[in-house]
């Protein structure tokens, strides 16, 4: 692989002035009307670092990576490149100096190709036309590079969302950046696919790259950083190497006040299995699996991407089709064939996706609480508005959604608060079993907190709860039992006592640990 | 078998063509004969020239209404300035006030960031109007009859010369859409206008360009339609917009952008007009026609989306233009 690094990649080092510095930014503040996002941030990255940068949403993260990447202009402040001072008035100046995003949206193109993505708005030509083979080389040189099995050639609407974080990185790379920012990189990656990203990072660190990383998850932070910068409410609390560091310390930092216990668990009475599934296959994704979920209890189901978790909670659901085995509810056997009759049999399903299948960004708050349940809510077809009122007030304070308005359009709240707000909608049709499919992935610690909360009061009053999450600590810290998944076939659930970090892992990826 | 049916979906408008002339071939007689076909042709050509410049607009998620009306506005302009201009001069300025119609949808869209549908719907209005306005809502005739008698004439057996310039048009896109940078751009902006956007892809001046194309193909084929009939006419072409999206949908290009080629909407229109003269001949009811038509028209969508779903969240509504960031003012 060394060998073809001078394929793909100029060196980088030359032309880059006197510094270490890839990045300087000093005394950034930026303020909108009324609010005041940025106040006299300095921030500053060195050349062959991971410098990660965390804090709670809203605490300036993404506003000052922004202002990097020149989509903002800030009201007052420097930003040195490479130790020259820059002025960045569009994205395409930032890109122009080597500065690449990662964004946590994918910003990628569907119906083009693997290499036509990586090299998309640079592809390579004469007079224009473009030299599919050059660009197809290159594009596979540096898949190979970042030692990912991915066809250049595949259509891009075809990968999973896993393997499209990986192109989009991997575009980023072709890109010879000096500096690559990455906004959650590991949202939508399993523990093993984060362990590949990882080797690619220390690749490109290796190889001179200045490296940001933002990102929620502590432990990864701790893991991949040199350095850490701590934001919150909009300042700059500290920059730290990231030995002696410890992931409560950050948290500290982060949210300016002890936080005892990430995951709380409030304790709740077990009851009788609610939700009992007998040896269901589907065919194709999964097959055989059983499990049982009792009232109060809070089942985790985990496994690495692809182990058929999500296809189990859909087919549960009603949204795929079962073809063996059955499902038993409250002791009586039931068929459900869609989603509505799931919905009348009294289980709910948050799903991963939740911009794509949970929320309707157009609607307010109020609007999606109320859909599942709209018909209760009405007196000869028409709705009352008083009753629709009241539920969303109800639900808007017991999660404490922020902002608490319900006539909010639901797009406009931060990835925590729609979270509350779909598993609100669900609440609202009072279901004995709910499926939560990654129920805080993206959000930030403090949101975290909350969302466990309020599963937590949910099941201290008997309802039955099955919990997909890729985060360890999160499933170890929540769940009563764990389910771990691999290859479509699922453990027997096993008592949170039971296991470690170690242990799932091992019966995740099937290597047995000594 | 899968293979079979996936080559099958893939060539599926060139199936149809073909058994739309096979079938017709052997019920209609003479319908697969050198007159009959360059007939065909070159009616299919007015479509045609519309659709061609339509595929790279709905390829940029885009859509423009307003063809029917830039075709009659421009044969009215080039019909009018006959007399004063000479005959070919003429024909350049109506070409022009195509590509200016174009222009003003293209700046409008992008300038307002604004829906297209919305805006060439309003465009439509205004155009036709200033067509009906110019003329008195009375048809111009040109200066040279001769003029037209030329131009209908037919070369090769087969060609007339707008259907040549149809035919040479698709090709030149076909080229462009899959050999140049600049192609694969529009595909960029159409599946995805904000991933384009960053990557460096200025995706306004895409579509700009595009509507500028559509509507300067528009200005062709009204110019063409004005020479032929030596007429203008502001109520010419006012039913060619169904038909022309109609021929590029079923050419396999999607409504929502991203997704289309220059010989898909070849088949298209080559489909529609053989269905079409086949039923003239046979006597078919005009009305009976649009629902054979309408029904070509939903199988191949069904066809398509078959094609399209595997690996994608089935049930999913397609939103005609309304999820892309240049008309919803980065919005979603």
């Amino acid at each position: 692989m060394g060998k073809d690094l001078t394929l793909v990649r100029e060196e980088i080092k030359p032309e880059m002035g006197s510094t270490d510095f890839a990045l300087s930014m000093k005394g950034i503040t930026k303020t909108f009307p009324g609010v005041k996002a940025l106040s006299n941030v300095n921030f500053a990255v060195k050349f062959g670092t991971v410098h990660a940068v965390v804090g709670e949403n809203g605490a300036g993260k993404s506003t000052l990576m922004k202002v990097l990447s020149g989509s903002y202009q800030p009201t007052s402040g420097t930003i040195e490149v490479g130790g020259t001072e820059a002025r960045l008035r569009r994205p395409a100046d930032a890109q122009a100096l080597g500065i690449r995003m990662v964004h946590q949206e994918l910003n990628l193109v569907p119906d083009l190709t693997v290499a036509e993505n990586i090299y998309l708005g640079r592809m390579p030509g004469r007079w224009g036309f473009l030299d599919k083979n050059e660009m197809l080389q290159k594009a596979t040189a540096v898949l190979q590079e970042q030692e990912t099995a991915i066809d250049p050639q595949e259509i891009l609407g075809n990968l999973s969302i896993s393997q499209q974080q990986l192109v989009e990185i991997a575009k980023a790379y072709a890109a010879n950046p000096r500096i690559i920012v990455l906004d959650e990189p590991t949202s939508s990656l399993s523990e093993h696919e984060t362990a590949a990203l990882f080797r690619i990072l220390r690749k490109m660190r290796d190889a001179g790259i200045a490296i940001v990383y933002i990102s929620h998850r502590l432990k990864e932070v701790l893991e991949i950083a040199d350095e850490v910068t701590v934001l919150r409410d909009g300042s700059m609390i500290e920059t730290r190497p990231i030995a002696g560091i410890s992931a409560s310390e950050m948290i500290q930092l982060m949210v300016g006040r002890e936080v005892s216990n990430v995951f709380p668990k409030s304790p709740a009475k077990i009851g009788e299995p609610v939700l009992r599934v007998n040896s269901i296959s589907d065919g194709a994704n999964f097959r055989d699996v059983s499990f049982d979920v009792r009232a109060g209890e809070i089942l985790g189901l985990i496994g690495l991407v692809g182990a058929g978790r999500t296809e189990v909670a859909r087919a549960i659901f009603g949204l795929s089709g079962i073809v063996e085995g059955t499902l038993t509810l409250n002791g009586k056997d039931v068929v459900i064939n869609s989603p509505a009759e799931a919905v009348k049999a009294g289980i709910a399903y948050v799903p991963e996706d939740r911009k794509g299948d949970g929320i309707i960004p157009g609607m307010s708050i109020r609007e999606n609480i109320s859909l599942p349940v709209l018909r209760s809510l009405t007196t000869f077809g028409w709705i009352r508005g008083k009753a629709d009122r009241t539920l969303a007030d109800q639900y808007v304070k017991q999660f404490s959604i922020s902002p608490p308005d319900p006539e909010r359009r639901v797009n406009l709240l931060s990835g925590g608060n729609q979270q509350k707000a779909v598993i609100a909608k669900w609440l609202a049709a009072k279901p004995s079993v709910l499926i939560l499919d990654e129920p805080t992935r993206g959000v930030d610690v403090g949101a975290k907190a909350e969302i466990h909360n309020i599963i937590g009061q949910l099941v201290a009053n008997g309802m039955a709860v099955v919990m997909i999450s890729s985060e360890l600590p999160e499933v170890l810290g929540v769940c009563d039992r764990i389910v771990v998944m691999r290859d479509g076939q699922a453990s027997p659930p096993i008592d949170r006592q039971d296991l470690t970090e170690e242990r799932i892992m091992a019966l995740a990826t099937g290597e047995e640990v000594a | 078998m899968r293979q079979t049916i996936a080559i099958v979906l893939q060539y599926r408008v060139a199936i149809i063509l073909a058994l739309t002339l096979t079938v017709s071939g052997l019920i209609v007689p003479g319908y697969l004969s050198e007159t009959t076909l360059s007939l065909g042709l070159d009616r299919a050509a007015a479509i045609g020239l519309i659709a061609t410049g339509l595929t790279v607009l709905l390829i940029a998620g885009q859509i423009d209404l307003s063809g029917g009306a830039i075709f009659a506005l421009a044969g009215i302009v080039s019909t009018i300035l006959q007399p004063s201009l000479g005959i070919l001069p003429a024909a350049l300025v109506g070409v022009f006030v195509g590509g200016l119609c174009g222009a003003i949808n293209g700046g409008l869209v992008v300038g307002l960031k604004v829906n297209s549908l919305v805006l060439t719907l309003a465009t439509m209005l205004i155009f036709r109007a200033v067509a009906h306005w110019i003329t008195n809502s009375q048809p111009v005739t040109g200066t040279d009859i001769m003029f037209s008698l030329t131009m209908a004439q037919i070369y090769l057996d087969i060609f007339s010369i707008r259907s040549a310039l149809f035919i040479v048009c698709i090709i030149l896109l076909h080229l462009w859409l899959t050999r140049t940078i600049a192609g694969r751009n529009v595909f960029a902006v159409g599946s995805n206008a904000t991933a384009a956007e960053e990557s460096g892809v200025a995706a306004g001046r895409v579509v700009f360009f595009g509507f500028i194309f559509a509507g300067s193909l528009a200005g062709v084929a009204g110019v063409l339609q004005s020479l032929v009939t030596n007429t203008g006419s502001p109520v010419f072409g006012s039913e060619l917009t169904v038909a022309v999206i109609a021929a590029v949908v079923v050419g396999g290009t999607r409504l929502e952008g991203g997704r289309g080629s220059a010989l898909g909407t070849l088949g298209g229109v080559l489909t529609m007009a053989a269905l079409t003269m086949a039923m003239e001949f046979q006597s078919v009811p005009a009305y009976l026609q649009q629902v054979v038509s309408g029904l070509i028209l939903i199988l191949l969508v069904v066809l398509d989306r078959t094609v399209h779903t595997r690996g994608r969240a089935a049930g999913a509504i397609p939103l005609l233009v309304t999820q892309n960031p240049i008309t919803t003012g980065g919005k979603p």
